[in-house]
């Protein structure tokens, strides 16, 4: 489960029913000693595993250090099996745009990807996986589809793919393409974590807000992702209008019967 | 153009509204002027306005929304006129850094109080309010702190109005935020 604070006393209280914690890694840099505190804690009671959203992995003028320095401590610290991050940018010119904002699909791209994660891997040698973001805005340009590009991306440099069903779902709603097509494309063998969730739609466009419950469809695509690779973890990433606890361990337990089903885990 | 130049004016397009409708009324000749030449102000000219627009705007959003949980009550007294000052203040200010969201509401704060300095928001006691909360967010990551804050309203109370002192402090990196009202 993604660790969020409004949920922490239950989840506590629920400890049996989760088992291992995403931390968003920002949270954690730069820590006040409450932090440190609330870190250790959960570090004592569950694996954690640090999911990053600020390292603007796809920024041609490079990643930033000091951030890197202070996510490898952070990391080293928690000593995880993996960690994440996401293939996009989002810094460029001095602006910190506040979002995961998309790539173009161009070799060029792919190019500064496995520069920048080459650098990364020399300051953290714990595995980093790949996540797919979603996108509102289709850039020009393009030289292969988004399923191309991350197999490109993941296969140059080298990482496990953190397949975010919901992203994946989202973008075919909101750009109208095939999931199955989609799926042909991706490297099945090096998808290692899965997110889930469910978002709302606004004026004709499906958001991924974090926000709802999941729907039936990305259920559909779970079940079907997990039939074709033995995955190693999947998170559900509540953010907004959360719910009570036992509807999020209601969502983790039918995760856990989908794997099931398919003889990945016991 | 590189990468590198393309996402240079991508975050412009996502960040600067005032760059964004210039653009979008003419992209071909904005685009000369931002560097590009023929062809590349002819392939960023396919950019959808529509989609740019709706992303550039969820930026602001999901700002708002963690300013909103930073600063609960002021949001809660302002109602949508939170949502009002918040857009007129984003046009101006990027935050950066990890701590950004927080560097974001305090910073949002001192526009607040600047806009009720200047312009009269009510209530009355919003500028009060507003720095009760900021002062919040200041003190409590700092490992010292020693704050005194006068304010004209019970802020800790009714909201009546009052001469009221608010305290904080918290006097190592161990020691708990200490905080009262006299």
């Amino acid at each position: 489960m993604g660790f969020r604070q409004p949920f922490k006393s239950d989840l506590f209280l629920n400890r049996q029913q989760v088992d291992f914690l995403e931390i968003v890694a920002e949270h954690y840099l730069q820590p006040s000693w409450q932090q440190q505190q609330e870190l250790e804690l959960l570090a004592s009671h569950f694996p954690l595993i640090p999911h990053a959203i600020n390292l603007s992995l796809g920024s041609a003028e490079g990643v930033d250090t000091d951030y890197l320095r202070q996510l490898a401590a952070l990391i080293k610290q928690l000593n995880p099996p993996w960690w994440s991050e996401h293939i996009c940018f989002t810094r460029a010119g001095g602006v910190d745009i506040g979002h995961l904002s998309p790539l173009p699909y161009t070799k060029e791209a792919v190019k500064v990807l496995c520069r920048n994660i080459a650098e990364v891997q020399r300051w953290i040698d714990v595995p980093l996986i790949l996540e797919n973001i979603t996108y509102m805005v289709t850039l020009p340009s393009a030289e292969m589809t988004e399923a191309q590009f991350l197999a490109e991306v993941v296969k140059n440099a080298d990482c496990g793919l953190l397949l975010d069903v919901t992203n994946l779902y989202i973008n075919a709603v909101n750009h109208g393409y095939d999931v199955q097509q989609f799926m042909q494309d991706l490297p099945w063998e090096r998808v290692v974590q899965l997110h889930f969730v469910g978002g709302h739609w606004h004026d004709g466009i499906l958001i991924d807000s974090h926000s709802q419950a999941t729907p039936p469809q990305i259920w559909e695509l779970i079940d079907e992702v997990v039939a074709r690779v033995a995955i190693k973890g999947i998170v559900l990433e509540r953010d907004e209008n959360i719910p009570e606890f036992a509807q999020l361990t209601a969502e983790l337990q039918q995760a856990r019967e989908i794997g099931r089903r398919h003889g990945r885990w016991g | 153009m590189g990468l590198k130049q393309t996402q240079q004016l991508l975050a412009q397009l996502y960040t600067n509204t005032e760059l964004r409708s210039r653009f979008f009324a003419n992209p071909q000749a904005v685009g000369l002027e931002m560097g590009l030449n023929d062809d590349e102000a002819r392939q960023f000219a396919e950019l959808s306005a529509a989609q740019v627009n709706v992303f550039a705007n969820s930026l602001i959003w999901k700002r708002l929304g963690e300013v909103r949980e930073m600063l609960p009550r002021t949001a809660k007294a302002l109602g949508k006129n939170f949502t009002t000052l918040f857009w007129r203040y984003a046009e101006t200010t990027i935050p950066q850094g990890v701590k950004k969201h927080r560097e974001d509401a305090i910073a949002f704060a001192d526009f607040i109080i600047n806009v009720a300095q200047t312009e009269g928001i009510e209530p009355v006691w919003i500028e009060d309010l507003v720095r009760y909360e900021q002062i919040w967010l200041l003190t409590y990551p700092q490992d010292r702190c020693y704050k005194i804050l006068r304010l004209r309203y019970a802020v800790h109370q009714d909201l009546s109005k009052k001469n009221v002192l608010a305290i904080w402090w918290r006097f190592g990196r161990r020691s708990p935020l200490h905080h009262f009202v006299l």
